[in-house]
Formats: C-alpha cells, sequence, structure tokens
C-alpha cells in the first residue's frame, strides 16, 4: 500500500505538483484580492481548488498508465491498491490546503473566525473533496460510458444535484461554506463528514470489486478494453 | 334499572368535571387584551418602539412578550400585571429588528394563556423622521383645516421623509427608549402638564439627541421661571445655560421669533409668545433648521446596534474614506504568490520542496501579525452606539448588558460571530429576567451598581454599570471611579484619550464619569472608541488559567 502511494505521489511531485499548486496559490491568491478576504467567497475559491484536486487525483492525471502497469507487474493485491490510491488521493489534496495557509490564517485573524470552526469547515472540505476524487475515480472504471462523459456525470451531477436538493447541501462544500464561515448559530458537520466518509468507504469497495474481476480478467488474459482503469 | 342508575351518575360526573373547569375559567372570562405597536402603528425599522398592552378585566397573571424565531415563539419579556375591576396600560419599549419582528404578546395566569396577540412591528413602516405633536397650534390646525385628523406625511422636508402624528399628552411614553423612534416632540402648551415619568423620559432623551419643540402659553421667558419647563433647565444636561447676575437664567441662542437651547446632545426650541399666539405659521424650511433633521440613520442614536448581523458579514475593506486603502494589503498579497513562485524552482533550480516548505512556513508565521493588525484597523467587534451611555439623569443611567457568544470566541476580541450587545436603562416595572443577546435586559433595583460583572463565563457576560457613577459601594474591588474632585485611581492613559470620554466632560462638566472596564477575573472589559463608534471589548487576560 504504501509502494502505491509512494508511487503516486512521486509520479504528482515529478509530472504535475507545480502546475498544480501555482494554479492554486493563483486562484487564492486573486480571490484574496477580488473578494477582499472575505470569508466565505474565499472559502468557496479553496473548496473550488480542493474538489479540482480531487478531480486531478481522481483522474489520475500524473500517473496514468504507468502507474497500473507497475502495479500489474509487481503483482499487489487489489485492496492495497485501492486503499493506496485512495490514500494518496487525501494526501494531495492535503498538500494544496498547504500554498492556502497564510491567507487562511489571515482570514482567520482578520474576521476573528473561532478555531473550532475553522477546523471543522477544514475536515469538512477535505472530507467532501476525498469523497469527490473516490467519485471519480470510480467513475473512470465505468463500462457503459466514455470516460469524460462519465467522470462530467457523476462529478458534476453530483455537485449540480447535492446544490439542487436541499436536503444535500450539508454535503456540498460550496454551500456548506457559507453557512460555517459566516456568523450565525453552530452548525452540525458530523452528518455531512460522516456520510462523505461513509460515500468514500462505498466507492473503494465498488473500485476493489471492480478491479478484482479485471485483474483476474487479466490474469486469464481476457482483459476488457472499456473504462480508464488501464490494467 | 342498575345500568340507568349508571348512566346517571355518569352525567352527573361529566356535568360536575364540565361545572369545575368553567369555574377555574370564569375569571378569565372578561379579560381583554390589546396590543398595538408604535405611534398610530407606524415603527421605525432599527429603532425602540413603543409597544401599547392593554389588559380590561380581572386577572393576577404576567404579560409574556416572545419574539417569533425561526417560527417559534421565545419568551423574552416578562411583566407582572395584575387588574382588578379596571383598565391596566403597560407601555414597553421593544427593538423593531429592519429584518422582521414579529412578537407575541400574551397573557398568563397560573401557567394558562388567557390570551394571545401576535404583533408584527414592520407592518407599518417609516424609514424618516417621526415628529410626535401635541395639541397642534393655531397656526397648524388653520393649515390643516378641512383634513382629517390623523398622521400627515410631509416628503418635502429636506432630505428624509417626515411624518408628523398627534399625539395627546397622556400618550406620551414614559420610557425613554420609547421616543428612540422620535426625530422631534412639538408641544403646543405648558410642559408641566406631563407627569413626573414622562418628563424624565423627555429628558433623557433630549440629553441623548432629541428635539423638542414648543409654543409656551406665557413666552419662554415665563417658562424659564416656573412651571414645567423650568425643570428641563435644571439638570447637568442643560449645558450652555448661562446665568447672570440676577439668577435668570438666558437663552444660548436666538433667532428671530425663536429660541434655541441645547441640551445635552440635543436641543429645544422655544416660540416666543408673540409668534406662538399670533398664529403666524412656520415656513416648511423652518422645520428643518430649527429641529436640526439630519440625514437619517445618526449614528449617535439612543439604540444599541449590532454589527453582524447573523448569516451576513458587511463587505470588509469598504472604508476607503476613513484613510484605510487597500492597495498595500493587495500588494502584500501578489508578493507572496511571486515568493511563492520562487521557492517552487522558478529562481531556486535546487531543494524545491524544502524552500516551499520554509516558504509556506514562514509567510504562516507572518501572517498572525498581519491578520491582527488588519482586524485592529478595521475594528471588527460590538458597537455600542453612543446614545445609549449618553443619558445623564439624576441617578445616573444604569448599564445593563449581556454578551452571548454562541462559541468561545473571547480570544479574538474583534470576532462578529455572535457578539451581541444591547444596552438599556432602567424602566420602572420593566424586568427581562432571561434576556439573550438579542434582547433588551433591564434591571429594577434601588441600589443601582456602581460598575459589577455580574457573571460570566467564556461563552456569557452579564454586567451592569452606572454613568454616571455617584457614590459606589464601600470597597467595591469590581468598580473604578474617577472623582475629578477628590483623590480616587488612577485611570489608564487611553482613557484621556478616548475623545468621547472628552466630549462627555465637556458636555457635563460637573459631573463624574466612571467608565467600565476590569473587573471579571480572567477577564478585561474596555469600553473605547473605535473608528466611528465606540466599541466594548471582551477580553481575555493572558496567563494560565485566564478562563473563569
Amino acid at each position: 500500500m504504501i509502494a502505491v502511494i509512494w508511487a503516486d505521489l512521486t509520479a504528482w511531485s515529478r509530472e504535475r505538483a507545480k502546475l498544480s499548486l501555482l494554479v492554486v496559490a493563483a486562484a487564492l491568491t486573486v480571490a484574496a484580492i477580488v473578494y477582499r478576504l472575505q470569508p466565505e467567497l474565499w472559502g468557496r475559491v479553496l473548496a473550488i481548488c480542493l474538489l479540482w484536486t480531487g478531480w486531478q487525483a481522481g483522474a489520475e492525471k500524473w500517473v496514468r498508465l504507468k502507474s497500473w502497469d507497475w502495479i500489474r507487474q509487481e503483482r499487489l493485491g487489489i485492496a492495497r491498491i485501492v486503499v493506496g490510491k485512495i490514500t494518496a488521493a487525501l494526501l494531495l489534496i492535503l498538500f494544496h490546503i498547504l500554498p492556502a495557509l497564510p491567507l487562511l490564517v489571515m482570514v482567520v485573524y482578520v474576521w476573528g473566525i473561532p478555531w473550532a470552526r475553522l477546523w471543522q469547515w477544514l475536515v469538512f472540505i477535505l472530507t467532501a473533496s476525498w469523497f469527490f476524487a473516490a467519485l471519480i475515480f470510480l467513475a473512470g472504471h465505468l463500462v457503459w460510458l466514455g470516460v469524460k462523459e462519465a467522470r462530467i456525470l457523476l462529478g458534476g451531477g453530483w455537485l449540480v444535484i447535492s446544490a439542487a436538493i436541499p436536503f444535500l447541501h450539508q454535503l456540498n462544500p460550496l454551500f456548506f461554506t457559507e453557512r460555517l464561515l459566516l456568523p450565525g448559530p453552530p452548525v452540525k458537520i458530523l452528518p455531512g463528514i460522516l456520510a462523505n466518509l461513509a460515500l468514500t468507504f462505498l466507492f473503494a469497495l465498488l473500485l476493489w470489486r471492480y478491479n478484482q474481476k479485471r485483474f483476474k480478467a487479466a490474469g486469464r488474459g481476457t482483459v476488457e478494453r472499456y473504462g480508464d482503469g488501464g490494467v | 334499572m342498575d345500568r340507568h342508575l349508571w348512566a346517571l351518575r355518569s352525567l352527573a360526573l361529566l356535568f360536575a368535571v364540565i361545572l369545575c373547569l368553567l369555574v377555574q375559567a370564569l375569571p378569565t372570562a372578561g379579560v381583554v387584551l390589546t396590543v398595538t405597536a408604535g405611534y398610530e402603528g407606524y415603527v421605525v425599522p432599527g429603532r425602540w418602539a413603543p409597544l401599547a398592552i392593554e389588559v380590561s378585566g380581572a386577572m393576577d397573571g404576567w404579560v409574556q412578550i416572545a419574539r417569533l424565531h425561526q417560527g417559534l415563539p421565545v419568551v423574552t419579556e416578562e411583566y407582572r400585571c395584575r387588574v382588578e375591576d379596571e383598565t391596566r396600560r403597560l407601555l414597553i419599549p421593544v427593538f423593531a429588528e429592519e429584518t422582521g419582528s414579529r412578537l407575541e404578546v400574551r397573557l398568563v395566569e397560573d401557567g394558562k394563556v388567557l390570551g394571545r396577540v401576535e404583533v408584527d412591528l414592520l407592518e407599518k413602516v417609516f424609514p424618516g423622521h417621526l415628529i410626535l405633536m401635541v395639541n397642534l397650534p393655531e397656526w397648524h390646525q388653520q393649515a390643516r383645516r378641512g383634513q382629517a385628523v390623523g398622521p400627515v406625511l410631509f416628503s418635502t422636508y429636506g432630505q428624509e421623509p417626515v411624518l408628523i402624528i398627534p399625539v395627546e399628552f397622556s400618550a406620551l411614553p414614559g420610557a425613554a427608549l420609547a421616543y428612540d423612534g422620535v426625530s422631534a416632540l412639538v408641544v403646543n402648551g405648558d410642559l408641566a402638564a406631563l407627569n413626573p415619568l414622562q418628563a424624565r423620559a423627555i429628558r433623557s432623551w433630549l440629553a441623548g439627541g432629541g428635539r423638542l419643540l414648543f409654543f409656551p402659553t406665557q413666552g419662554c421667558g415665563g417658562a424659564e421661571a416656573g412651571g414645567g419647563q423650568g425643570e428641563f433647565w435644571a439638570g447637568p444636561a442643560a449645558a450652555g445655560v448661562t446665568v447672570d447676575a440676577d439668577d435668570a437664567l438666558h437663552w444660548e441662542g436666538a433667532e428671530e421669533g425663536w429660541e434655541i437651547r441645547r441640551y445635552g446632545r440635543g436641543r429645544i426650541i422655544c416660540a416666543r409668545a408673540q409668534e406662538a399666539n399670533n398664529g403666524q405659521p412656520v415656513a416648511t424650511a423652518d422645520w428643518q433648521r430649527l429641529l436640526a433633521l439630519e440625514p437619517y440613520p445618526r449614528t449617535f442614536r439612543l439604540t444599541p446596534g449590532l454589527v453582524f448581523r447573523e448569516g451576513r458579514l458587511p463587505w470588509f475593506l469598504e472604508e476607503e474614506n476613513a484613510g484605510i486603502t487597500t492597495l498595500p494589503l493587495m500588494v502584500l498579497f501578489v508578493l507572496g504568490f511571486l515568493g511563492g513562485l520562487a521557492a517552487l524552482g522558478f529562481l531556486c533550480k535546487k531543494r524545491t520542496t524544502l524552500a516551499l516548505l520554509a516558504f509556506i512556513g514562514i509567510t504562516t508565521l507572518l501572517a498572525v501579525p498581519v491578520g491582527r493588525r488588519l482586524a485592529g484597523n478595521w475594528q471588527r467587534g460590538a458597537i455600542v452606539y453612543t446614545r445609549a451611555v449618553l443619558l445623564p439623569e439624576d441617578a445616573g443611567v444604569l448599564i445593563e448588558a449581556e454578551i452571548r457568544f454562541p462559541e468561545s470566541t473571547w480570544k479574538t476580541p474583534v470576532s462578529p460571530w455572535g457578539v451581541t450587545v444591547t444596552l438599556g436603562e432602567t424602566a420602572r416595572g420593566a424586568i427581562n429576567r432571561a434576556g439573550t443577546g438579542e434582547t433588551f435586559w433591564r434591571h429594577e433595583s434601588p441600589q443601582q451598581p456602581l460598575l459589577v460583572v455580574k457573571e460570566g463565563d467564556e461563552r456569557h457576560l452579564r454586567l451592569a454599570g452606572v454613568l454616571p457613577p455617584g457614590t459606589g459601594p464601600a470597597g467595591d474591588t469590581h468598580a473604578r471611579a474617577r472623582d475629578e474632585t477628590g483623590p480616587g485611581p488612577v485611570l489608564p492613559v487611553w482613557i484621556e484619550r478616548d475623545p468621547w470620554l472628552a466630549g462627555l466632560r465637556r458636555l457635563f462638566p460637573a459631573e463624574r464619569w466612571t467608565v467600565g472596564y476590569g473587573g471579571l477575573s480572567g477577564f478585561t472589559l474596555k469600553l473605547e472608541n473605535g473608528r466611528s463608534h465606540p466599541v466594548l471589548w471582551a477580553e481575555p487576560n493572558p496567563g494560565p488559567g485566564a478562563l473563569p
């Protein structure tokens, strides 16, 4: 599992790190200037950046094929591969919070946002982005749709649906950011976090089941050529 | 036969139960609850307005006022109400939230609700100058001949619309806070008709910035010499009053036909006898000038204010005209981004990760003082409007405040999250035992404290203070007083710099002033001058175990 994580992170560092971090830093700087550190607006931009990172991690922009080839050569277990990939996605999302730290601290001090509330918000958008990465990861393995279409349909669809249905607002980081970063009564984030974690676990389970079949098929030499699994 | 007997017994029992219920309900049968808000129903949003509650019929219970919060009524104030064969009238000032104020007034006796009336304070909103007129002058009656009696709306008086509402002397509120939404009071007649409570309330309101225009029956000179008007010049608020060798009081300013005098932050305009009696009308332009009706709202109203409403934040860095410019901040952001670029290896090719981490660490650490400085510059905090504490009555003004923090935010005294400060004055018979952040909290006690922090924890604070102090309780370690004439604890330097206090001393030089700060172990309370408003701060004391 650690080998998978290390492989993913190394590939990201080599192929994509500078561009990815720069995009996030630029977006946050521009947002800070345009929105004048308004916490809920700037926070939304950070949430969007992390969702974008989740998308990138799920789509494996920087490790496509090569990593899977390597995995096949190493004959690693499917469960370890899936857990490693998902964990790597979380670490990548965490790395993308780093450029936001100075501005984040400034926003907190300028507006006097309680640290407890800030941590709640950070944990929430982290879990939401992590779930988003798992969703995109799964979308890449769907055999009955094109890869891009599946990702747009699932990823975009989830954002639209969770924004449109009030009940699901507590899962949508863009909506929930406003509730957490504006003055008001304390907001319960536990249901949202648990739901995000549960969905991430569920998608990891689906990935494991699906890739198990595919790896067995690969072992038999009857590999299906659909999806973006790369096996 | 037995069955018939059983039915009869059951019927008798049923009647007995119904009779008991009826007997219990008898005292409530004739109770009538009538509630009216504002003046002729008109309420100025964001200001206090009188809520008149009239109870007719015998009862012994409570009048409860419940605010509808998220659709559910929450009892915020409770008043004892005992009525025996007559009608009892309560007049309670209530704050009209600009975002909506729905109240429910209940009549409760022995836990039973006898009646309830729902009031929407914003049903008749008038966001301009509300002028109360007692006994219309002759010229005004002539001008309005043929028109129906009722509120008169003038939309051409200066910048703001003016609504004149005729009232009787008896209808004038006895609580100063009820005049908060009133811009001016016009009285045709002798102020001796006011009862002591009304006179006291009007004096308080005038001292805080109210305007009184009156047409005395015997002229201004006669008014000074005696009658009801005389007491308006006797208090410490009558700044600018001059006394000559004959002990005769003189008007501070005058213009043709009018005498004008400052009263604290307010003013009194008196029409000279000949002009008042000869029916000479007042030109509409005169009203604006005489009453000094300024663009609305003024910053020093008698209104406690909230800065940050729930779910909303003001646009940050908008005070360009206050000497704050966003350019340095923007430059700082751009420099930070460029520094990040450099650290990422565009300038340095070796040890990129280490450089990036070091850069992020350093900038994050630097963000703390920068953020604190910005926060200090823009003074995000609980604002207390000046007028709320400028009520120099003889016995002083009691400040009662309750600050509630939904979360423990005291470590950041500029936090807008949930900080709500309300100030109030004493009002006889008006008690709110469970005041919360948005509720006006009052205190009824003959022994007014000098400055006492009653209780507090990291999420809640309740304090009371008096301005001016008079004589405080001996050995009160929670209070510090400054006596201009005698020895006393020395105030910190910042108090001396405070232009707000300096203004107070200029206005009321004979008075001693106490500033509410200090006292609660673990916390320091400061009332200091913000950028444009006084700000009440609650800061934790440094060091371990600061929190109580």
